[in-house]
């Protein structure tokens, strides 16, 4: 049953990567963009490196000389180092070093030292979510901040660096697919054990089965880490501890395969 | 500060990199602090800066929703995301950032103590 109920959430979810993919492509070609109302936009707003060597980026903007606005969930990872993510930060404590942060602007310079000045909290729930942060040395140039917000109705341009975190719907749908490749092979492996409980299966079968069977999983689970309980491998771990949405399914997927996987082994040894 | 006069076809400093985008949108609902725009977004827009044709900054980009045919009509995702494609959400036919308004991000900005 749990494995029925992992295969449908995953077919689900690889139908969301699917469609989310047409549902998120069709970003303005640059082209067609006239008159865009910023002289140099690389001097103004910046990829913010989320985690180094998670693949996660998100985007921040100049409001004022070494001054970005970015939003909560960008630097949710700079706010739980502080024990923060719940309250928020008022900058009552002055600039705050987030190291888990940096940025590169948009002619591809890393920009490091980058202080949390202040943040709402990453779970209000008054629609506030945004932070702003402090780069040293950073020779931006800012967006005024109009003190009158948006008008129903108006065109706006959003610019920002989309499609380019570890949580888009591409990754995400190729992240999708090794897992149902990996559930779909444990799956198989449990039906061929069930039936050899009902069956007088030969010892030789049985062993050609587990055999195929591991040698399927052997590139798609790295077994020490696996026995250590991380069962995807140290490249799925940003993605696994982070804080959001998708991280919770994988969560919830990887310990579904590593309790059957687990099942499977302990049947297999007893 | 950016001038309005400097704001003309700049169109050759973007994508340098094959990344920074710009999105055409349109503002369609304001509730409370948010905003809600039609227009493009993925998970790294979060934090795109969201300016008027003026060159201001009305906006930071921190959710993507889908639109009901009703303006009034916000289509949160699911919080696990499965539900995505579901009939709860067919009814909301485009998807588009929600954007905190500048107007509460001035004001904190004061609270904070941070003078611009």
């Amino acid at each position: 049953m749990k494995i029925l109920f992992a295969m449908t959430l995953l077919l689900s979810l690889q139908s969301f990567g699917t469609q989310s993919k047409s549902n998120f492509s069709g970003f303005y070609d640059p082209k067609d963009v006239v008159n865009l109302p910023l002289k140099d936009v690389s001097n103004t707003v910046f990829k913010l490196v989320i985690l180094k060597g998670a693949g996660m980026f998100g985007t921040a903007y100049s409001i004022h000389e070494n001054i970005l606005l970015t939003n909560v969930h960008n630097i949710n990872r700079c706010l739980l180092d502080y024990g923060m993510a719940d309250t928020g930060y008022d900058g009552s404590k002055g600039p705050l070093l987030c190291k888990s942060l940096s940025l590169i602007d948009g002619k591809g310079n890393e920009l490091t030292t980058v202080e949390l000045l202040g943040s709402n909290s990453r779970h209000n729930k008054d629609d506030k979510d945004f932070a702003v942060i402090k780069v040293n040395g950073l020779k931006a140039i800012p967006i005024s901040l109009s003190p009158n917000g948006p008008q129903i109705g108006s065109s706006v341009f959003a610019i920002g660096f989309p499609s380019t975190t570890f949580r888009s719907p591409q990754k995400l749908n190729d992240k999708m697919i090794v897992l149902i490749n990996l559930i779909n092979i444990v799956f198989d492996i449990e039906n061929k054990i069930k039936s050899l409980n009902q069956n007088s299966t030969s010892q030789d079968l049985f062993t050609t089965w587990m055999t195929d069977g591991f040698q399927k999983l052997q590139p798609l689970v790295k077994w020490n880490e696996f026995l250590s309980g991380s069962i995807l491998g140290r490249e799925w771990n940003p993605l696994i501890t982070w804080q959001t949405e998708e991280s919770l399914v994988y969560r919830k997927i990887c310990l579904i395969i590593s309790s059957t996987l687990k099942q499977i082994l302990m049947a297999l040894f007893r | 500060m950016i001038e309005k006069s400097q704001l003309k076809n700049s169109k050759q400093d973007l994508d340098a990199d094959d990344s920074l985008k710009v999105s055409k949108a349109r503002v369609s609902a304001i509730s409370g602090n948010a905003v809600l725009v039609e227009g493009d977004a993925t998970p790294g827009s979060s934090g795109s800066a969201v300016v008027d044709t003026s060159g201001n900054a009305v906006g930071i980009v921190f959710q993507i929703r889908k639109v009901g045919k009703n303006e009034n009509d916000i289509c949160l995702l699911d919080a696990l995301m499965t539900d995505f494609e579901s009939i709860r959400f067919s009814y909301c036919p485009s998807l588009g950032p929600t954007v905190v308004s500048s107007k509460i991000i001035f004001e904190t900005l004061r609270l904070w103590g941070i003078k611009l």
